[in-house]
């Protein structure tokens, strides 16, 4: 079952490529992103078996990450129906084709029990993502890919350089990189060389991931993509480099270094904090000041990460809340972009007034991102603000507050610009329609966030502390 | 056997000072594929008492792909630019050299303060891994040109494939083979990539991949 869900989205991305008509591909890449969320949602009601010889298997923190992927990757499929019109035939099949390559490989990811695996699939991931951030091929984009390219495989090599010492470290007892048979022998592990691949494997991952002073990628990336692989990019990727650092944090749980990790994942952060700050206030690009968002955000995931139990419940419900947040954000980029073809803060003015719907929407994206009750991110990064006051992190807790308070402000200002005033358009031109497939999956994050505000259902909170509990939480 | 596998390993490691002292894409490119063949036969001589068919697969593959096939792309990535050398990069080739010597000996410094769990075939082989990703580390923060950090980029792989060899054994063979395909495929984006910069700028320059700042 878990190799069908990580072949057939291959499978048909292959078939993509043959496949005549645009409209074909589209229903193929629906019908893909209905099957993968239906084969999701039967996993939290039926644990499904390990295979291929312990390869790859499901566990809380995989089912947890997996479940935001498939949901967010449905909801993005829905809106590229509407998104592409009047593309050349070859570059829609190459971008049709890469998504679903792409969404297989983050389904590795979250699928894997082996530490080489993993980075296959992190890997994996940075290559398929290429055509479609290139998509536009304009100057900006082929030095955003170039940059993405290398930082990215750069960052991949010296992780996987770190499980190599990971390997070294358990040569005489371990002697495998199954994370199931690390964790059991896990205080064997020969303590200088563990350390040493800790170190690699958060510098490598946390590239891919976008903590700063890594990732410097991520905002030429985010605000090249076409909005809806941003999204993805946002919401899935940086989520399952994410995942791939708490497989290292599980080891090092396992084998008592708990605290070793921690104080690292706080330090960066907290530099991605204050690196998140300084980029958004008065940032010109709305799709850099969300990139810039995802830094941030990321850093909380990483503080969540380091504060202990507390901490590591929210930072997991953070991650949730983040990427359906960051969904929602950046598709509505996408329809800002449509209607104003410009991504300058200073030449998108009076949105409210000329587009209500997406005027409202941008509004709801900028609450949500900012934490701001009654949505979901309030009730996360309130918990681990909980998590750093009960763990006496006296400086982490006003650093995390001052940086949010002032990210605030400078989201605020940016996004408040956009949305009054009168519009700068100067010809009369009718608007181009807001088509049903641009709203109703924003629409639908937004409610997700909001019930996720008030209500944490029994089921979701069941395997939020499954997977705290693998951390230690 | 341990004399042909030390003599092996310092011939991988000063064609990587060759590599890092030339200016010239094609040389670099050539010199490339010459190291990663010696590189792909390093596994025989290290396992030469206790041959297996898995690490003679792994180590054909890693030949074919590493010191054919992706020199040929690479070649082919470039077909179009005229300007082949590099005429303005951040580390001259002199300084990037002698750098390149001070990383050999920090290497080896550094592999001797190590103590590695079990007994390995030879003591030069994490010192000569070190280097290699020294040396493709300075190529790929020294150079301008983009096929030039390439070369840096699959320097250092080398350098991480060096160290992998000390556990090929313990790696499944699933795993070995997927990281070689992964690397395989990289070097192909990236010439992919490298074609687009020099049909959008006419060069493949990237210093003037500068627009994108805050």
């Amino acid at each position: 079952m878990l190799i069908f869900l990580v072949f057939f989205p291959l499978i048909i991305g292959g078939l993509i490529f043959i496949l005549p008509g645009q409209k074909l591909r589209n229903g193929m890449l629906l019908f893909a992103a209905l099957l993968h969320s239906a084969c999701v949602v039967s996993f939290w009601k039926f644990k499904p078996v390990i295979s291929i010889n312990g390869f790859l298997g499901l566990d809380a923190l995989g089912l947890l990450v997996l479940s935001v992927v498939s949901v967010l990757f449905l909801m993005v499929s829905l809106y590229l129906m509407g998104y592409f019109k009047n593309e050349s035939d070859l570059s829609h099949r190459v971008f049709i084709g890469f998504l679903l390559f792409f969404l297989a490989f983050m389904t590795l990811v979250t699928l894997s029990r082996h530490f080489g695996l993993l980075l296959i699939g992190i890997e994996a991931t940075t290559l398929s993502s290429v055509p479609l951030i290139n998509f536009v091929k304009t100057r900006q984009s082929i030095e955003a890919t170039w940059k993405f390219l290398m930082i990215c495989l750069i960052g991949i090599a010296l992780a996987l350089l770190g499980t190599y010492f990971l390997a070294v470290a358990g040569i005489d007892n371990v002697q495998s990189l199954f994370i199931d048979k690390l964790l059991i022998h896990a205080k064997e592990l020969s303590l200088p060389w563990f350390k040493m691949s800790v170190i690699f494997l958060l510098i490598g991952c946390g590239t891919k991931m976008g903590l700063a002073p890594m990732h410097t990628w991520l905002p030429d990336a985010h605000s090249q993509a076409p909005s809806p692989i941003s999204a993805l990019l946002s919401g899935c990727l940086l989520n399952c480099a994410f995942l791939s650092i708490l497989r290292v944090g599980q080891v090092c749980y396992a084998a008592g270094q708990a605290q070793f990790f921690s104080s690292m994942l706080i330090l960066l952060g907290i530099i991605s904090l204050g690196v998140a700050y300084v980029f958004i206030l008065g940032q010109e690009d709305y799709k850099r000041m969300f990139a810039y968002s995802s830094v941030e955000h990321m850093g909380i995931l990483a503080i969540g990460m380091g504060l202990g139990p507390a901490g590591i419940y929210g930072s997991l419900l953070h991650l949730i809340n983040n990427a359906f947040t960051k969904g929602i954000a950046f598709l509505v980029t996408g329809n800002l972009y449509k209607q104003y073809h410009s991504k300058k803060v200073s030449e998108v003015k009076g949105v409210l007034r000329e587009f209500p719907i997406t005027g409202i929407f941008l509004l709801v994206a900028f609450l949500a991102v900012s934490g701001v009750p009654p949505f979901g991110t309030f009730i996360s990064e309130l918990i681990i603000l909980y998590a750093a006051l009960i763990g006496h992190h006296y400086w982490v807790a006003f650093f995390y507050c001052l940086f949010l308070a002032l990210i605030f402000i400078g989201v605020a200002d940016i996004i408040l610009k956009m949305l009054q005033g009168t519009s700068v358009r100067q010809d009369n031109s009718p608007h181009p329609k807001e088509s049903w497939s641009m709203i109703v999956p924003i629409l639908f994050l937004i409610v997700i966030v909001l019930i996720l505000g008030f209500y944490i259902p029994p089921f979701l909170n069941n395997v939020l502390r499954g997977a705290a509990g693998l951390l230690g939480g | 056997m341990n004399v042909w596998l030390d003599a092996i390993l310092i011939l991988i490691v000063i064609l990587g000072l060759f590599i890092v002292a030339s200016t010239r894409m094609g040389t670099m490119i050539q010199i490339f594929g010459l190291q990663s063949l010696f590189l792909g036969c390093a596994p025989f001589f290290m396992y030469a008492h206790e041959m297996e068919l898995y690490i003679i697969i792994v180590s054909l593959a890693a030949i074919v792909l590493r010191a054919f096939i992706m020199p040929h792309f690479l070649f082919w990535a470039i077909r179009h630019v005229s300007l082949r050398s590099e005429a303005s990069p951040w580390i001259g080739a002199g300084t990037t050299l002698l750098l390149s010597g001070f990383a050999i000996a920090g290497s080896f410094l550094l592999a001797s303060k190590l103590h590695f769990p079990v007994k390995i075939s030879s003591d030069m082989v994490i010192p000569s891994s070190f280097s290699l990703l020294i040396m493709g580390f300075l190529l790929l923060v020294g150079r301008t040109k983009a096929i030039s950090q390439v070369v840096g980029y699959l320097v250092l792989e080398n350098g991480i494939f060096l160290f992998a060899i000390l556990l090929l054994k313990k790696m499944p063979l699933l795993v070995e083979m997927g990281i070689l395909l992964d690397l395989f495929i990289a070097a192909l984006v990236m010439g992919i990539v490298v074609n687009h910069i020099s049909d959008e700028f006419n060069n493949t320059d990237t210093i003037q991949l500068t627009t994108l700042k805050d």
